[in-house]
């Protein structure tokens, strides 16, 4: 007896690839290699959504969210997902582009220390600035920019992953949660409650990732959201109404003492923590770093920097310095959910803090 | 063309768009698959029930959206949530038939869904106490059911957005203050003279004049009296305003969002609500459809008008009839009584009360038994599922598994096919407190 055509559609898109060796296995999924059943060659990552038995609410939205929007969004620079099924059991598929060589984090921080100059940086950044361009002119917020969900494929290429907190923002009056993206990557407006934001919140994680390259180090990690606050505080200006007028309209604002006040840093500053950039490049990094919003750059502006175009070049894909990250990686990469840090450090999941307001 | 393009890539032109024939004969094909099923669920000594035709399918279908739509005011969720459940059913319902799974099941369903994916998620537990006779188990049961039947696209791309620009511009032009870009009809001319035009555009034609209109528009002005400032705000008003209630209902309730894109479905509604306006705002828009009087400025140079134009004509002509062929059918504008005999005969959702009656009892009597208890079914795949933490091997599920559906079939042979009691005794699947959704989410959600 034949099955309903949705069921048939459904067994036709889950026979064409084959499921192998698990990878990694997380609380959120189990990440499997893959290949397509006609081409064994054709390596794919399948994600597997558990079953969450905590959520009662159905389908957790971390999931539709990763499913509404890579089924939408299709950029070189932006992980693929080929397709998605259900296996028996309700368990959602997700058909994945293979992305074997890690990601950003490892390369900056790999024990065996990766040799990287300028050149690389701007490649990279070249192509996560296009990744992040390319959803907010689709009217998509990613809301977890950070090194572990920028993954590596086996050309080199940079692609922009895990969109589990994504969001549109295309109608304006309608609010956001300021609880989103990682806690050293998040930007001021977000610590003060924001729930009025735009593209700006990713460009400031896009600045956070181009220091942290630069320095191979997070640049402001903070212990806790308050602290996180302090650090900004300390590393780029405190935030007033000087230089960012209404800051103090914001819900979680508090004011700082005049004394208390660290001015915002000059382009010495900058210079002297990442002169290896050069003064354009340090131009570009404090432009996505401005404390207002509305002043930080879009990525538009980003894009159209002169530093892209100044000496050196940035790497070809083919030529930019790797590390086997190997398939372990890749399901350590796959199986995490939206604003989780890698194990041991704090800041499990940053959207399931609560700030106790109303 | 970079915004045609960016809709090209969505799935909701990618999976669900069709032509009129590819629609209809997919709809023919879920109907007769799912009868063929029911007959095959039914003891051969048993009559051969009587099954829903494609038609009365759809009559079914058609009447549970606009129950989803008065459900979605009485919740009073944000037009988009309810817009995107419609359309969740309206799409389950192409590759599903309502004698597999009652609309009536699939309903709250849909509605829950498009909480979460259209960012008002309510929990659960509130969502099932506001409705009647509904526990959270039976919003839940036929949650991945449903997904699957949307092919896991949740994205769906309304129109209402896009009207309200239009809506914002058209204003803009009144006051004097719109301009018309480079190689569109009306480029070059001056804001005052856009103002001047607007202000003299043949009033709205009732059906049946349509065809008068076009002409008239092309020798315009000049000898119309230009209406005051105040009348031309109140025009725009209510065009935009009945152009509105058709999105909110006739848009949502035909098969507009497989046949037409966002655009075309608001131009089209525009259109339907004062043609002359519509057609203004195409001009400032668009080059001028070869055959129309060229302007000034076109004349020359500008090359032969594009050929988009000529196609878009047609299709917000289509998309109109569309719209007016629903507009009658409940949640629209009582639109003039000249339109109705169309409805009646265009608009396949639209039924008498009594033919749903019929249909419906005629459903009870052609359902699929295997698929009654939603509920319990959905229990019975988790509980193969249930060494959980997806630990169970795999050989064991399938055995487990085909020897459920081995006597689910012996019991069919032996009793006849009775609705079988799928409720198992074991409930509980009450896990304990779960973190869920966050606080701030939740905020985000209901805000």
């Amino acid at each position: 007896m034949g099955a309903d055509i949705a069921e048939q559609l459904n067994e036709e898109t889950r026979r064409r690839y084959v499921k192998g060796k698990k990878l990694g296995e997380g609380t959120y999924a189990i990440v499997y290699r893959g290949h397509l059943a006609a081409d064994p060659a054709q390596a794919v990552a399948i994600k597997k959504i558990k079953v969450n038995a905590d959520y009662k609410d159905g389908l957790t939205m971390d999931a539709i969210r990763e499913v509404k929007f890579l089924q939408e969004l299709s950029h070189p620079n932006i992980i693929a997902m080929h397709a998605v099924f259900s296996s028996r059991n309700q368990n959602l598929n997700l058909v994945l582009e293979f992305l074997p060589l890690g990601d950003l984090e490892m390369l900056i921080r790999g024990s065996d220390s990766v040799a990287y100059g300028i050149a690389d940086i701007k490649a990279w950044m070249a192509m996560l600035a296009r990744a992040v361009h390319f959803c907010h002119s689709r009217f998509v917020l990613h809301r977890d920019i950070k090194p572990n969900n920028l993954l590596i494929a086996a050309d080199g290429t940079v692609k922009l992953a895990d969109f589990g907190l994504a969001r549109g923002f295309a109608d304006p009056y309608s609010p956001m949660t300021h609880n989103v993206i990682t806690r050293w990557y998040r930007p001021p407006e977000l610590f003060f409650r924001a729930r009025f934001y735009s593209g700006a919140v990713d460009v400031w994680s896009m600045g956070c990732v181009f220091a942290e390259l630069v320095m191979r180090t997070p640049f402001m990690p903070g212990n806790t959201d308050i602290d996180q606050v302090s650090v900004i505080s300390r590393a780029i200006g405190t935030p007033t109404e000087d230089n960012w007028p209404g800051v103090s309209s914001l819900e979680g604002y508090v004011p700082v003492a005049k004394d208390k006040v660290n001015p915002v840093q000059g382009k010495q500053y900058y210079l002297g923590l990442f002169g290896l950039v050069g003064p354009l490049g340090v131009d570009l990094l404090m432009s996505m770093l401005v404390l207002d919003p509305r002043r930080r750059a879009t990525t538009r502006k980003v894009l159209a920097h002169d530093w892209w175009r100044a000496e050196p070049k940035p790497t070809k894909k083919e030529e930019l310095p790797k590390k086997g990250g190997g398939e372990s990686r890749v399901g350590e990469d796959l199986k995490r959910r939206g604003g989780e840090l890698e194990n041991g450090r704090s800041d499990k999941v940053a959207r399931k803090l609560d700030f106790g307001g109303k | 063309m970079a915004e045609d393009d960016i809709y090209r890539s969505s799935t909701q032109y990618r999976l669900w768009s069709f032509s009129r024939s590819a629609l209809h004969e997919l709809r023919e094909r879920t109907n007769h698959l799912a009868a063929a099923r029911v007959r095959a669920a039914f003891p051969p000594s048993a009559p051969v029930p009587d099954c829903l035709t494609p038609s009365e399918e759809l009559a079914l279908v058609t009447y549970y959206c606009k129950q989803c739509l008065s459900l979605g005011s009485f919740l009073d969720f944000p037009t988009g949530v309810v817009a995107t459940a419609t359309q969740y059913l309206k799409r389950f319902y192409l590759t599903n038939s309502p004698m597999t799974y009652h609309p009536k099941a699939l309903l709250p369903t849909a509605l829950f869904l498009a909480t979460k994916t259209e960012n008002h998620h309510v929990p659960l537990r509130d969502f099932a106490r506001r409705l009647p006779r509904t526990e959270p188990d039976d919003v839940l049961a036929p949650e991945f059911l449903l997904t699957q039947g949307l092919r896991f696209a949740f994205d769906v791309r309304h129109p209402h957005r896009g009207l309200k620009g239009a809506y914002l511009e058209l204003r803009a032009l009144a006051d004097g203050k719109g301009v018309a870009p480079p190689r569109s009809a009306r480029a070059g001319a001056s804001p005052a003279d856009l103002q001047r035009e607007m202000r003299r555009l043949p009033p709205r034609s009732t059906k049946g004049e349509a065809a008068a209109t076009a002409t008239a528009l092309a020798d315009t002005d000049k000898d119309r009296d230009a209406a005051p400032p105040a009348a031309l705000q109140q025009r725009l008003q209510d065009a935009y305003g009945r152009a509105n209630e058709s999105l909110r209902g006739p848009a949502l309730l035909s098969d507009a969002y497989f046949h037409f894109s966002p655009a075309q479905i608001w131009l089209g509604a525009l259109w339907a609500a004062d043609e002359p306006l519509a057609r203004f705002y195409v001009a400032t828009k668009l080059p001028a459809a070869s055959g129309a009087a060229p302007t000034r400025q076109d004349g020359g140079g500008g090359g032969a008008p594009l050929a988009s134009t000529k196609r878009l004509v047609p299709a917000l002509q289509a998309c109109a009839d569309m719209l007016a062929a629903h507009s009658d059918d409940g949640a629209g504008p009582s639109s003039s009584s000249s339109s109705s005999a169309t409805a009646a005969a265009a608009a396949p959702g639209a039924r008498s009360k009594d033919d749903l009656v019929r249909i419906d009892k005629k459903l009870y009597q052609c359902r699929n038994p295997d698929k009654l208890d939603l509920v319990g079914l959905n229990r019975a795949q988790k509980r193969d599922q249930a060494g959980l933490d997806g630990r169970l091997d795999e050989n064991v599920a399938k055995r487990r598994r085909v020897e459920r559906e081995k006597g689910e079939k012996e019991a069919e042979e032996v009793f006849g096919g009775a609705l079988k009691g799928v409720g198992n005794g074991g409930g509980g699947e009450d896990a304990g407190g779960g973190e869920g959704t966050t606080e701030a989410e939740k905020k985000e959600m209901a805000a």
